[in-house]
C-alpha cells in the first residue's frame, strides 16, 4: 500500500499538534520518506465577518499563516524525513471543495485530518469530504482526545461483501509496512434485532447465519497471501459500530480500519452506514476509512 | 407581579390570597356538605374510572415512554441548571427525599396488604395458588413500579428545566411557558397556581387525616391506645409541630436530615424483616418478581380488561380495574404537581439521563425489594396455610403490618420501628409539601421566609385536624383524585412542551460550541496578524 504523499488538514486549533505528532510517528513507524502538504484554508465565516480582508490582507494573512506552520510543525516533520514538506495556505468560500480540488491535482494517498466530537461546524468536514471524494483516498482521523501516536496493532472492520478480498489485502499490506499485527473483526447481526417475533426459529436462524459467515470468513482467509500477522473472529452485535468501537478499546488497538462502503449505494452513495454510524460517535481511537 | 414582602412573609397576593379563600370555603362546605360533595365527585370519578380507563391506562404508558426517550436520547446530556451546574445533595441524599416525598405512608401498608388483596381476590381468571400469587406480585409491582412514577418524572423534569436552565418561576404555571408565553405571570399562570396550591394542601391533609387513623388503628392494636378522635388530634398535632420544625429547620438541614434518617430506618426495617422472615424464599422472590415485571410490562401495563364480565370471572365482576389501576393512576397523577415540584426542587445539577434514571428506576426498584420482602413474607405464611395475615387485611388495613409483624420474633422492637416509620413518613410527606405550597405561594421563589413555611405546615395540620373533627375527609380525598384526569391531559400536552424545549436547548448547545470554534479562531488569526511581518 503506497503512502508516500500525505496531505495534513489543519484547522489551527489545539488538535493540529496532536496530529502532525501521529503523522510523525507513523513515518517512523514506516521507516521510509514521505512529501507531506500542511494544508490549511481560511474559513469563510471568518472573511465574510471581517470585510477589512480585502485581497491583499487575506494574502498577507496566507503567508502568516503559511509561516507559523512552517515555523511551528517542520522541525517534527522534518526530524528523519528526507521527503518534501509543503504549506498550502487558501481562502476558498468552501473548505472541503479546496481539500479534494488540491487532492484532485496532486492525487495524494492518504488525507489526514482531525476528528471533532460533534457533528456540527468543522465537525462535518470529513463527512462532506468522504462522501464527495470520486478518488476514494484513504482518509485517516485522529480524534482529537486520541492518546496512541504508535501503530503497533490493528482493528479491522471486515464485512463480507465481494470487495472484501480486496480490502483485506490492503490491510495486510499496510500491517506489514507497519509491522504491526491486526485483527479482523466481523460482527453478524442477530435477526431478532429486526424481527422479535421470530423467536421460536432464532437458534436454528443464528446457526445458519454464523455457519455461512464463518465460510466466507474462511474463504477470505485462505486467498490472502500474508495472514502470519492477523487474525480473524466472528462475534454477534446488533449495533455494527458500537461492537466494532467496543472491541478495538477492550483489545487496546491503536487504529480502526473501516471500508468506507460495502457495494455502491443505489443513490450513489460513497459512504457506507457502518462507516457512517463510527463517524457519528465520539471516540478515542484513530480511524482509518479505506 | 404583586408582591407583598416582610421579614416573616413573601407573598405573591393573587395566588397567596384566593388559595386561602378557596381552601377556607372548601373546609367550611366540607363541614355542612359532606355528603353532597362526595356524591358529586365520587360520580365524577367513578365517570371518570367507567369511561377514561382506557385513556389513564394509555397516558401512564405514554409517560414512561417519553420518560425513557428523553433519557436515551440526545437531550439526556443536558444538564439542570447549566453546563457548570453543580448538585445541591449528595446521591444518597438525593435519592433518600425523592423517595421520602414521593412514597408515602402507604408503602408500609400496602406492602403487606396489597398483595395478600389481589391474592385472595385475582384480576384475571387463574387456575392455581402459584399462579395466584404471581399475579399478586405482579399487579402490586405495577401498581407501584414506572408507570406510577412517570407522571412524577415528567413534572419534576419539565419544572426544573424551565426552572433551572430558562429562569422561570418553580411553579406549576411554569409548565405552560411554552403554550402562553409570559401570560404565565398574568391572570391564567395565577388560576393555575392557586389550582396547583388547593390540590397539594387538600391532598396533603386528607393523607394526614387518613393516614392518623390508621396510625391510631396501629397503636389501639398494639398498646391498646384508644382510637378515637383525641388521639387523632394529638398524633396531628405531633406529626404538624415536627413537620413544621423540620420546614423552619429549611431544606437542608431540615428535610434532608429527615429523609435521610427515615430512608436509613427503613433499610435497617426492610434488612431486619429479610432476615427474620423467610430470607431464601423472599430473595428468590424479589428475583422472579422483578423478572416477571419486565416480561409482562406491556401486556400487564395495557391490560384494560376488555373481556372480563361478571359471567366469566365471578371474583373480579369486570369491575376491578376502577377500583385498583385507575385509581392508583389517578392518585399518583392527581400528586405529581406536588411531588413534582418538590424533586425538581432538589435535582439541580443533575443531567436528564441521571434524573429520570434516578426518579423512574431507583426508588421503583427500592419499592420492588420492599413489596418483595413484606408481601412476600405475607404470602409465604398465606401459601403455608397460615391465614392470619389475609383475616387481618379483610377485617382492618391498617393492623396488617402489625399482624405480620406478629408472626416473628421481635415483634414488640419491630411494630415500634414500625409506628417510628410510619410517623417519618408522614413528616417528611407533609413538610416537603409545605416547602411546595410556599414556593408556589411566594411566586415560585426557591426559599420562602419562616414565617410563611410556618403558616402552611401549620394549616395544613389545621386542615386535617378540622376535617378530622367535623368529617369531610372522604369528601376532599375524592375531589383530590377527580383532579388525576385533567392533570393527566395537562401532562400529556407538558411532554410536548417539554420535547421542543430540550430540542431547542440541545440546538443551543451546538451553537455556543460553534461559537466557541469560531472566536477561538478568530482570535488566534487576529493575534497573527498583529505580528510584524519581518518577525516571522
Amino acid at each position: 500500500m503506497k503512502i508516500e504523499k500525505i496531505l495534513l488538514c489543519l484547522d489551527l486549533s489545539s488538535t493540529d499538534e496532536l496530529l502532525v505528532r501521529y503523522v510523525a510517528g507513523l513515518q517512523r513507524n514506516l521507516q521510509q520518506s514521505m512529501a507531506i502538504t500542511l494544508f490549511h484554508n481560511i474559513r469563510y465565516d471568518f472573511l465574510s465577518a471581517h470585510p477589512e480582508f480585502d485581497g491583499a490582507m487575506v494574502d498577507r494573512l496566507k503567508k502568516k499563516v503559511a509561516r507559523e506552520l512552517r515555523g511551528k510543525y517542520s522541525p517534527l516533520l522534518e526530524e528523519g524525513n528526507s521527503g518534501a514538506l509543503e504549506v498550502i495556505v487558501m481562502a476558498e468560500s468552501r473548505t472541503e471543495e479546496a481539500i479534494l480540488a488540491q487532492n484532485r491535482r496532486e492525487k495524494y494517498d492518504w488525507l489526514v485530518m482531525g476528528k471533532k466530537n460533534e457533528i456540527s461546524s468543522s465537525g462535518i468536514l470529513p463527512w462532506r469530504i468522504l462522501a464527495a471524494d470520486e478518488s476514494e483516498t484513504p482518509m485517516l482521523l485522529i480524534p482529537s482526545d486520541s492518546q496512541s501516536q504508535a501503530i503497533n496493532s490493528l482493528m479491522v472492520g471486515l464485512d463480507l461483501a465481494r470487495s472484501s478480498g480486496s480490502f483485506l489485502e490492503k490491510v495486510t499490506l499496510l500491517a506489514e509496512q507497519l509491522d504491526a499485527r491486526w485483527h479482523a473483526l466481523h460482527v453478524f447481526q442477530p435477526p431478532l434485532t429486526y424481527f422479535p417475533f421470530i423467536e421460536q426459529a432464532d437458534d436454528a436462524i443464528q446457526r445458519d447465519i454464523r455457519k455461512k459467515a464463518q465460510n466466507r470468513l474462511d474463504e477470505l482467509w485462505k486467498s490472502q497471501r500474508n495472514v502470519d500477522s492477523g487474525s480473524v473472529e466472528l462475534v454477534q452485535g446488533s449495533d455494527i459500530g458500537r461492537t466494532l468501537l467496543d472491541h478495538a478499546m477492550d483489545k487496546g488497538k491503536d487504529l480502526l480500519v473501516i471500508k468506507r462502503i460495502s457495494r455502491p449505494g443505489l443513490l450513489g452513495h460513497r459512504l457506507g452506514g457502518v462507516a457512517r454510524h463510527i463517524l457519528s460517535q465520539d471516540i478515542e481511537l484513530p480511524l482509518l476509512i479505506l | 407581579m404583586p408582591e407583598q414582602k416582610n421579614k416573616y412573609f413573601d407573598i405573591h397576593a393573587p395566588v397567596f390570597y384566593p388559595a386561602a379563600f378557596i381552601i377556607l370555603t372548601t373546609i367550611g362546605m366540607s363541614f355542612f356538605f359532606s355528603d353532597v360533595i362526595i356524591e358529586t365527585f365520587s360520580s365524577f370519578q367513578k365517570g371518570a374510572s367507567d369511561h377514561a380507563g382506557w385513556f389513564f391506562i394509555l397516558s401512564t404508558n405514554i409517560f414512561v415512554i417519553a420518560a425513557l426517550f428523553f433519557a436515551f436520547s440526545r437531550f439526556g446530556n443536558i444538564r439542570l441548571g447549566g453546563k457548570d451546574a453543580k448538585t445541591d445533595f449528595s446521591t444518597f441524599s438525593w435519592f433518600s427525599m425523592l423517595f421520602s416525598a414521593g412514597i408515602g405512608i402507604g408503602l408500609l401498608f400496602y406492602g403487606v396488604a396489597e398483595p395478600i388483596f389481589h391474592f385472595s381476590n385475582p384480576p384475571m381468571p387463574v387456575d392455581n395458588p402459584i399462579e395466584q400469587a404471581q399475579q399478586a406480585m405482579l399487579f402490586t409491582f405495577l401498581h407501584w413500579g414506572f408507570h406510577g412514577w412517570g407522571p412524577y418524572v415528567i413534572i419534576g423534569l419539565a419544572l426544573a428545566f424551565f426552572t433551572f436552565n430558562r429562569g422561570l418561576p418553580l411553579t406549576v404555571r411554569s409548565l405552560f411557558h411554552p403554550l402562553i408565553g409570559d401570560k404565565i405571570y398574568q391572570w391564567p399562570g395565577n388560576a393555575i397556581d392557586v389550582l396547583a396550591v388547593v390540590s397539594t394542601l387538600f391532598g396533603l391533609a386528607t393523607t394526614l387525616g387518613l393516614g392518623v387513623q390508621q396510625v391510631a388503628a396501629g397503636l389501639d392494636f398494639l398498646f391498646g391506645v384508644p382510637n378515637n378522635t383525641t388521639t387523632h388530634i394529638i398524633l396531628i398535632i405531633l406529626i404538624t409541630l415536627a413537620a413544621t420544625t423540620s420546614v423552619i429547620l429549611g431544606l437542608d438541614k431540615g428535610v434532608r436530615f429527615l429523609s435521610v434518617l427515615n430512608m436509613r430506618l427503613a433499610l435497617v426495617f426492610l434488612v431486619a424483616m429479610l432476615l427474620i422472615g423467610p430470607t431464601t424464599n423472599l430473595l428468590d422472590g424479589f428475583v422472579q418478581n422483578v423478572g416477571q415485571y419486565f416480561d409482562s410490562l406491556l401486556k400487564v401495563g395495557t391490560w384494560a380488561e376488555t373481556y372480563v364480565t361478571p359471567e366469566n370471572h365471578p371474583v373480579n365482576e369486570g369491575v376491578w380495574q376502577n377500583g385498583w389501576t385507575i385509581f392508583y393512576w389517578a392518585w399518583w397523577i392527581s400528586w405529581s404537581p406536588f411531588v413534582g415540584i418538590f424533586i425538581a426542587r432538589v435535582s439541580k445539577g443533575r443531567t436528564v439521563r441521571e434524573f429520570i434514571l434516578g426518579v423512574l428506576f431507583v426508588p421503583s426498584m427500592l419499592i420492588f425489594l420492599w413489596m418483595s420482602v413484606f408481601g412476600g413474607t405475607a404470602l409465604y405464611l398465606e401459601l403455608h396455610g397460615d391465614h392470619t395475615i389475609s383475616s387481618a387485611v379483610n377485617q382492618d388495613l391498617t393492623t396488617s403490618l402489625f399482624v405480620l409483624l406478629e408472626q416473628f420474633p421481635l415483634s414488640s422492637v419491630t411494630s415500634l420501628v414500625g409506628i417510628v416509620l410510619v410517623t417519618i413518613f408522614f413528616v417528611t410527606s407533609s413538610d416537603s409539601g409545605s416547602l411546595v405550597v410556599d414556593s408556589i405561594t411566594s411566586g415560585g421563589k426557591l426559599d420562602a421566609p419562616v414565617g410563611q413555611r410556618i403558616f402552611w405546615a401549620l394549616l395544613e395540620g389545621a386542615v386535617a385536624a378540622a376535617l378530622l373533627f367535623a368529617g369531610g375527609l372522604k369528601a376532599l380525598q375524592s375531589v383530590v383524585i377527580s383532579a388525576g384526569l385533567p392533570f393527566a391531559v395537562l401532562l400529556l400536552i407538558v411532554i410536548y412542551s417539554l420535547y421542543q424545549a430540550f430540542k431547542q436547548e440541545s440546538n443551543h448547545m451546538r451553537e455556543l460550541a460553534d461559537r466557541k470554534e469560531k472566536e477561538e479562531y478568530a482570535r488566534h488569526l487576529k493575534t497573527l496578524m498583529e505580528t510584524d511581518d519581518n518577525e516571522d
